[in-house]
């Protein structure tokens, strides 16, 4: 078992010894991995994966390191090659479990291991949102994650994670004040306009489902559904605050929690790979030491 | 301050995290083309008012409409945003490459950036991919693009 050192906390206020399982490091990677593999099946049960999407063409989004990665014509090899697309898979949905499992074993080299992740994700997710279904936004987290895990010292990895989570409340706020600039929250039929063009065809296909009823009500009460509209807008700026202080934390963690389930009933939006983004919103101060600094 | 702490623990990581909020900053105040892993996240912020026309990929599976509520949001994308997807990416990927990526990157060579697959190609893969998402056998699939109507309230379908 992995002995720790507490070094920035005073001795006599916390445990002079703390085993692996009380580091913060450790928890984050664990819950990371359960998040992981959780989106795993998600995505297995809705045909997700690479080799069940069997892509036949791709689609060139605006993105300049994609047009160089693209050169690599990774991209296109991956194309009707179903043993490719597997391998893919298979590539991306171990190597979190390999990070988790040299951590554990030896965390001087772990870093060895975050770095193939990095390398795997970035493969990984640069092609499978050129295929259908996938935006690139909704999978920033794999690529980010594993730049947080790459430092050897625990102190290194507190503060990346902390950028982290300052960027995750970029990420919200940041569509809040797109609505201010862009105009949307200012348009009183905006909701309306969206629910059309995303449900076009539900309204179309599934007449007296309860869920099509639903948006035509919202649609036909334009005022109602734009009241959705500002209240998502305020809880992405209600986000800004996390810039300023940490005692909101769990309050921003539920308020992201409703946007997603709503997001889901009412847009069919299914943001979930977003989710490993709100362990940086993970409570820091706990029994035992846990989120303190540790070094080995 | 954040940045003075990421300096005094390790300057290599306060380059790249400085680099990163700076590409950020540029790229949300030029509202341009992204850099992974710097993207606009807009979620909806334009203004998106009701149209009075709307058209409808409309698929059909031995005769039959395929019905939004009988696939989970995930699995209804699969199977229509594709047809969408495809529909228009023949056209946008040639824009992609003849306004931004040939003059940006000085290539010559499209291949990279443009499918090769046919329409008839398109359709005996996507009748196989039906096939695995739906679990049965196939024997006809149509895509129409169906134009509606939109008065206010509800949807009415534009002969033709």
């Amino acid at each position: 078992m992995w002995i720790i050192h507490l070094t920035a906390a005073p001795l006599q206020k916390y445990p002079a010894e703390i085993t692996l399982k009380t580091n913060r490091r450790y928890t984050i990677i664990v819950l990371y991995c359960m998040l992981f593999y959780a989106l795993l099946l998600y995505k297995y049960y809705n045909g997700m994966l690479l080799y069940q999407m069997q892509p036949s063409f791709f689609y060139t989004r605006q993105d300049v390191f994609t047009w160089l990665f693209m050169q690599t014509g990774l991209h296109q090899w991956l194309l009707n090659n179903t043993g490719g697309c597997l391998l893919f898979d298979v590539l991306f949905y171990t190597a979190p479990a390999v990070y988790f499992l040299h951590y554990r074993n030896n965390r001087q080299t772990a870093y060895i291991s975050a770095v193939y992740m990095l390398l795997v994700n970035w493969l990984y997710v640069q092609c499978y949102s050129l295929y259908a279904t996938n935006s690139i936004e909704g999978h920033t987290a794999w690529l980010l994650f594993p730049l947080v895990f790459m430092p050897k010292k625990e102190d290194t990895f507190e503060v990346l994670f902390n950028g982290l989570r300052y960027f995750f409340l970029f990420f919200f706020a940041s569509a809040g004040l797109w609505k201010l600039r862009q105009g949307g929250v200012f348009n009183l039929s905006e909701m309306a306009g969206i629910l059309l063009y995303q449900h076009k065809q539900l309204l179309v296909t599934s007449p007296g489902y309860w869920q099509t009823n639903f948006i035509w009500w919202l649609v036909q009460h334009a005022k109602i559904s734009f009241l959705l509209y500002l209240s998502a807008t305020i809880i992405e700026l209600i986000f800004i605050v996390g810039f300023f202080t940490k005692k909101f934390d769990k309050v921003l963690l539920l308020l992201f929690l409703v946007f997603l389930v709503t997001d889901y009933f009412v847009m069919r939006i299914p943001y979930f790979e977003v989710t490993p983004l709100l362990l940086t919103l993970y409570p820091r101060d706990g029994k035992n030491g846990r989120g303190r600094f540790v070094t080995v | 301050m954040y940045l003075k702490k990421l300096y005094h623990t390790n300057k290599w990581w306060f380059a790249i995290i400085t680099l990163f909020v700076i590409v950020q900053l540029a790229m949300d105040i030029r509202h341009d083309i992204a850099l992974s892993p710097v993207y606009h996240y807009g979620m909806y912020s334009e203004i998106i008012t009701p149209k009075t026309k709307y058209t409808v990929p409309v698929i059909k599976v031995n005769g039959n409409v395929l019905r939004t509520q009988d696939f989970t949001p995930a699995q209804w994308d699969k199977i229509s945003y594709t047809v969408e997807l495809f529909h228009n990416q023949q056209k946008w990927n040639s824009l992609q490459w003849n306004t931004d990526i040939k003059r940006l990157l000085h290539l010559q060579d499209s291949s990279k950036y443009i499918n090769k697959i046919s329409n008839t190609d398109f359709n005996v893969w996507y009748k196989g991919y039906l096939e695995n998402v739906l679990q049965k056998k196939i024997d006809s699939v149509s895509v129409e693009f169906v134009d509606y109507t939109f008065n206010g309230s509800t949807f009415t379908k534009i002969p033709g």
